[in-house]
C-alpha cells in the first residue's frame, strides 16, 4: 500500500499527495515548529516543504516509506534553516574561546516531552539552531559546519551553549 | 573541547513527540486545504508545463523532421544578384568558383548543379560535377571548364568565350543535338538562327572582371567600341582619321577616361565632355 503511494507519487497523483500529507504533516510540523518557534511560520515551511517533496519525489529513488519519511524530515530541516536564515535570527561569532566538556542533559521525569519541546523552543536561535541539528535531527557538526557555513568549532561552542541555556531553563521549570 | 555525545533520550522524546503543542490551532485538514490553495494550481500548472513541453519537443521534432527531409530532398538554392555598383562572386562547394559582372544576377542549385544566369559571369568549374547553365537563349552543359558567358547581347543573343576546356551548347529542346565549344573559341548564340563559332578574336572579353585592356596594333574606332561597351557610354570620334589609328598599349583600368587621356600622349586628339557623351576631335596619328 505504502509501496504503491510513491509509485503514485511519482505519477504525480494529487489523492496520492494528499493521502500522504495527511499522514505526515503533524510529524513535518513539528519539526518545523522546532525551528520557526511560530505556527504561522511553521505552518508556510511545511507547505513549501511538502511542495518541494512532491515536485521532487523522482530525485527519491530508495528506502521505502521509511526513507520517504527521513527525506521528507531533512527536507522540512532544510525549509527551517532558511526560513531562519531569511528572518537574520542565526548570528554566529567565531570565538576562539577553550571548551570545556559539557555533559548530555539527563532527561527529568518530572518534565514531559511537550514541555521539553517548548523549552527547546524557547533556546535562543542560533542555540536553538545547532540543538535542533545536533541532538534532535542527528546532524554531525561537520554536516551542521556546511549547513550553516561555520566552522565546527563554532558549532560546538553553540552546542555547548544550548546545553547550559537549556539546562538552566530545566532547573527553572522544575523549580516551579 | 566537548564531546560529540547526544542526549538520546532528550531526542526520542522529541522526536517521537506524536502530538502538537499546546495552543496550536493549526491540523492536516487546515494545512492541506491551505496547501491546496497555494499549490494545487502551480502542480496542475507545472502538469501542463510538462505536457507543453512535451508537445513542444514532439512539435520541435516535426518541425525538425520536415527541414531535415526538405534539406535532403528539395534543392538548395543559392541567389547573387550585382548592381551598377558592385560586382558579386561565389565560390561553390566542390571549388567552382563565378563571378558576375554588374547588373547580372545568378541563382545556383547546389543540389542538382543547375545554374541560372541573367546579365554575365565568368565560371571557373571544377572538374567533381557537371554543370547545367540556362540563361535567357538555352542551356550551356560543362565541367572543368573556365569560361565566361554574356547573355545580354544587343541582337538578343548571348556570346560565349571558353579560354579553358568545353562548353556543350544544347541547342533548342533536342538534347542530342549539342554544339561544343573549345578552349580558345568564342560562339555567338543567335536563338533560333544560328551558333557562330570563331577563334577568340576579343582579346578583352574579361576585362570586366580583370580591369584591364591591352590593345595590340587595335583601331582607335575598335578601342572606343570598347569602351561604350565597357562603360554603357558613348564616345563619339569626329575625325575620320582618327577612327583607323591603330593603338599597342596595355592599359591597367578600363576607365574611358583614363584610357583616353593615356592615348593622347600617343595621338593627337583633344577630349571634348559633354553632357550625354564623349567627343573625341583632332588629326589622329598626323601628329
Amino acid at each position: 500500500m505504502e509501496e504503491d503511494i510513491i509509485e503514485r507519487l511519482y505519477c504525480y497523483d494529487i489523492k496520492a499527495q494528499e493521502i500522504l500529507y495527511k499522514k505526515y504533516a503533524k510529524k513535518m510540523f513539528i519539526i518545523c515548529y522546532r525551528y520557526t518557534g511560530n505556527e504561522r511560520d511553521a505552518a508556510e515551511i511545511l507547505n513549501d516543504g511538502f511542495y518541494k517533496i512532491f515536485r521532487q519525489i523522482k530525485s527519491f529513488r530508495t528506502g521505502g516509506i521509511s526513507g520517504l519519511v527521513a527525506w521528507m524530515s531533512k527536507i522540512m530541516v532544510n525549509e527551517g534553516l532558511q526560513f531562519i536564515r531569511k528572518q537574520k535570527n542565526l548570528r554566529f561569532v567565531n570565538e576562539n574561546e577553550v571548551l570545556v566538556e559539557e555533559s548530555p542533559i539527563q532527561p527529568d521525569n518530572t518534565i514531559n516531552a511537550e514541555d521539553y519541546y517548548k523549552l527547546i523552543r524557547q533556546l535562543d536561535d542560533s542555540h536553538k539552531a545547532v540543538f535542533n541539528l545536533f541532538v534532535i535531527d542527528g546532524y554531525s557538526h561537520r554536516e551542521i559546519s556546511e549547513m550553516l557555513h561555520i566552522p565546527e568549532n563554532t558549532s560546538r561552542s553553540y552546542l555547548l551553549r544550548a546545553r547550559q541555556e537549556l539546562k538552566l531553563k530545566i532547573i527553572k521549570y522544575a523549580m516551579l | 573541547m566537548t564531546k560529540d555525545s547526544k542526549e538520546p533520550e532528550i531526542k526520542d522524546i522529541i522526536y517521537n513527540l506524536e502530538e502538537l503543542p499546546e495552543g496550536i490551532k493549526w491540523n492536516e485538514e487546515i494545512g492541506w486545504e491551505m496547501f491546496t490553495k497555494k499549490y494545487h494550481h502551480r502542480i496542475k500548472k507545472r502538469t501542463t508545463q510538462w505536457m507543453s513541453a512535451a508537445a513542444s519537443i514532439l512539435i520541435l521534432g516535426i518541425i525538425s523532421g520536415v527541414i531535415v527531409f526538405h534539406h535532403f530532398n528539395k534543392p538548395q538554392i543559392v541567389s547573387i544578384k550585382s548592381n551598377e555598383i558592385n560586382k558579386e562572386e561565389i565560390t561553390l562547394n566542390d571549388g567552382s568558383r563565378i563571378w558576375l559582372n554588374y547588373n547580372s544576377s545568378l541563382k545556383v542549385d547546389l543540389k542538382n548543379n543547375k545554374i541560372e544566369i541573367a546579365g554575365e559571369a565568368y565560371f571557373e568549374l571544377s572538374a567533381k560535377n557537371t554543370y547545367r547553365i540556362f540563361s535567357p537563349h538555352g542551356q550551356y552543359v560543362s565541367k572543368a571548364a573556365f569560361f565566361n558567358l554574356r547573355t545580354q547581347e544587343k541582337d538578343n543573343g548571348a556570346m560565349l568565350t571558353v579560354s579553358k576546356g568545353k562548353v556543350d551548347i544544347i541547342w533548342g529542346s533536342d538534347e542530342s543535338q549539342k554544339a561544343p565549344v573549345e578552349s580558345g573559341m568564342q560562339a555567338k548564340i543567335v536563338p533560333q538562327v544560328a551558333i557562330v563559332k570563331t577563334a577568340i578574336y576579343d582579346a578583352n572579353y574579361l576585362s570586366w572582371k580583370t580591369e584591364t585592356l591591352h590593345f595590340e596594333n587595335t583601331p582607335m574606332y575598335c578601342v572606343v567600341d570598347k569602351l561604350m561597351e565597357i562603360n554603357n557610354m558613348e564616345i563619339e570620334i569626329l575625325n575620320n582619321n582618327l577612327r583607323y589609328c591603330r593603338v599597342s598599349s596595355d592599359f591597367n583600368t578600363v576607365s574611358s577616361t583614363d584610357v583616353l587621356r593615356k592615348i593622347t600622349k600617343l595621338l593627337n586628339y583633344n577630349i571634348i565632355y559633354t553632357s550625354g557623351k564623349i567627343i573625341l576631335k583632332g588629326n589622329g596619328c598626323d601628329l
